[in-house]
């Protein structure tokens, strides 16, 4: 970085070819994923009869192919992309939000906090639809966001205990979660499955629930990428520089709770995108919320996507836990933070 | 012509809880005019830069901007008029120094990218601290003053007419302490008053047209550095023996500390 004749034109100039870049790649990956998922599992369909299917010209093709393509992997895929997404913009803005690069929607024990509220709709017999579901959920997270940011407060506020009060609220919730799964024995089969996390229950009748909201939510979170920028300054010179922190704070609080709520009341707790990718994108494009957010939406579908065929596929015919994946990946990445973050946490 | 600020404090008084952080404290800055504010740790010296950018309330007394009552003045508003240093900001997400800067400009857009002219001015606040060659460069990979100089800029970005400045020197090296009074005196007579708190009391008497004194929240003294900078204040004040002196050839006075009393 040398030319010192560059002015600030250039450098923004660059910034809109580099996101213009990104989408185009992210995009095309996305789509080659997509088109993998879709190939490989018990029964492996060749690409060919994959393009026939997505594009309704395939009279090659058998029906339970067909069947199993559109009916099965299409919406888990569909799924994962945009839960991956939802989860990693919920942790790019928690990040943001608490100026800490280790806060996620699991490690703020909002991931919890949404399961609860949907596993105690799950476990009362109150009549329910898909729509209840989310809902709760929602509720839960929001109110775990608010445990774990009031303690953090009265604990001082200090990075170290945002993510101590983090981790307290996300081990209560989800003991009170045991607890009732251990109640309610009937139905603890789908309640494991929602402790681990997982999409093997997608359908379009859930895409179409969670597609709107997923986009709904990220699309809320781009609108205000330049007001984040100006929450990395700090509160202080945020609201120096005119923005309305309280207002921006809670917006961004049930933005945030609410990607999460959507994503965990379908597919339980799937820890650690919201940390890895952000931090990831981070590393790739900056902290610009313009570039990060974007680069946020892609690096979560990519990553989840990834996971759930692995999950899928490594030990077929059984099938792995999801969660238990992200944190084969995220745990580490998590203990790197923590490692490079000595000195600059002052406990 | 764009003119700068004045303002005046009129007997603010700001608690913490229970304890008194400002006094009753009453001062008035001129346009144009480069004001240091020193004092002991916990003299108040911050809580007063953040009372005058609305960041903490008084209980009583009021501020005056250009004779209007600071609590008339929206944050938006204030954001337009007043820009401030911050002592320093959070360094863990990969902003980039052309990021910070362009923050600046945040009171005057609303669009998603900046516009032509937010560019155009926070280049020219870029040239005058000498950072535009450091576009590109992390923030967190510059030296200490480098960061200060791309804080200024990120202030001037705001196109303020007052500038409030809160330890500028700190952590930095005797000539970049110098290079920084230097700039931000040149600042207060471009138009643009500058309110500064300062823990270096021959700085402060070196460049400021006006020093206020403060202990426990309360103005001791204001004036000129020589009226305000005597042994029998500082002694008062900040509980040491010094000597004062004044150089042969400026006529500016320095401060030389012998011990604690």
């Amino acid at each position: 970085m040398t030319m010192s004749r560059v002015g600030l034109r250039e450098v923004v100039q660059a910034k809109k070819y580099r996101l213009l870049i990104l989408s185009l790649l992210g995009v095309a990956v996305i789509f080659l994923i997509l088109i993998t998922s879709l190939s490989l599992g018990p029964v492996n369909v060749e690409w060919q009869d994959i393009l026939s299917v997505l594009l309704n010209v395939g009279s090659t093709t058998f029906d339970s192919e067909k069947d199993i393509i559109f009916n099965i992997r299409l919406p888990r895929a569909i799924e994962a992309i945009s839960i991956g997404a939802s989860l990693s913009i919920a942790g790019a803005v928690m990040q943001t939000l608490v100026r800490n690069p280790m806060a996620d929607p699991f490690i703020l024990g909002v991931s919890s906090g949404a399961a609860l509220g949907a596993i105690s709709v799950f476990t009362t017999d109150i009549p329910f639809g898909l729509l209840l579901l989310p809902i709760c959920a929602f509720i839960g997270g929001i109110i775990a966001f608010s445990i774990t940011l009031t303690l953090s407060r009265l604990a001082g506020a200090t990075p170290i205990a945002v993510i101590l009060s983090g981790i307290a609220v996300s081990t209560a919730f989800s003991s009170i979660v045991t607890l009732l799964l251990f109640l309610n024995p009937e139905r603890s089969h789908m309640g494991i499955l929602w402790l681990f996390g997982s999409l093997s229950l997608s359908s379009w009748q859930e895409v179409k629930m969670i597609l709107p909201c997923s986009i709904l939510g990220i699309a809320l979170a781009l609108l205000r990428a330049r007001t984040l920028n100006v929450m990395l300054m700090g509160e202080e010179q945020a609201q120096q520089l005119g923005v309305n922190v309280d207002r921006l704070k809670y917006e961004m609080m049930i933005l945030s709770a609410f990607l999460t709520g959507i994503s965990v009341s379908f597919t339980g707790i799937i820890g650690f995108i919201g940390l890895v990718c952000p931090h990831i994108s981070r590393m790739i494009v900056g902290g610009d919320h313009r570039l990060l957010l974007p680069a946020s939406i892609i690096s979560g579908s990519i990553i989840l996507s990834l996971a759930d065929l692995a999950a899928r596929v490594v030990a077929m015919p059984l099938e792995l836990p999801l969660g238990a994946l992200t944190a084969v990946i995220g745990v580490p990445f998590f203990v790197y933070l923590l490692i490079k973050s000595r000195g600059k946490y002052e406990i | 012509m764009r003119s700068s600020l004045r303002a005046e404090i009129a007997g603010v008084t700001v608690y913490f809880d229970s304890i008194k952080a400002l006094d009753n404290v009453k001062l008035k800055i001129n346009r144009n005019e480069f004001v240091g504010l020193i004092g002991p740790n916990g003299s108040g010296k911050t809580t007063l830069l953040r009372c005058i950018y609305k960041y903490v309330k008084p209980k009583l007394g009021a501020i005056y901007i250009e004779g209007r009552d600071l609590k008339d003045i929206g944050l938006k508003e204030l954001s337009r008029l007043i820009a401030s240093v911050p002592t320093e900001i959070p360094e863990r997400f990969n902003l980039t120094v052309s990021d910070i800067v362009l923050m600046g400009r945040t009171p005057f857009i609303s669009s998603w990218w900046e516009d032509r002219k937010s560019l155009i001015k926070a280049e020219e606040a870029m040239r005058i601290l000498d950072v535009l060659h450091l576009s590109n460069r992390k923030f967190s990979e510059l030296s200490s003053g480098e960061k200060q100089r791309v804080l200024i800029a990120k202030a001037l970005a705001q196109e303020p007419k007052m500038l409030l400045v809160d330890e500028p020197t700190a952590h930095l090296d005797i000539k970049h302490q110098l290079s920084i009074m230097e700039l931000l005196k040149r600042i207060a007579r471009s138009n643009i008053s500058v309110l500064a708190a300062t823990h270096d009391l021959n700085l402060a008497a070196r460049y400021c047209d006006k020093l206020v004194l403060l202990k426990k929240g309360r103005v001791i003294s204001v004036g000129a550095p020589e009226e305000v900078l005597s042994p029998e204040l500082i002694a008062e004040v900040y509980e040491i023996k010094v000597k004062v002196r004044r150089d042969d050839k400026d006529g500016r006075i320095f401060v030389i500390p012998l011990s604690p009393r």
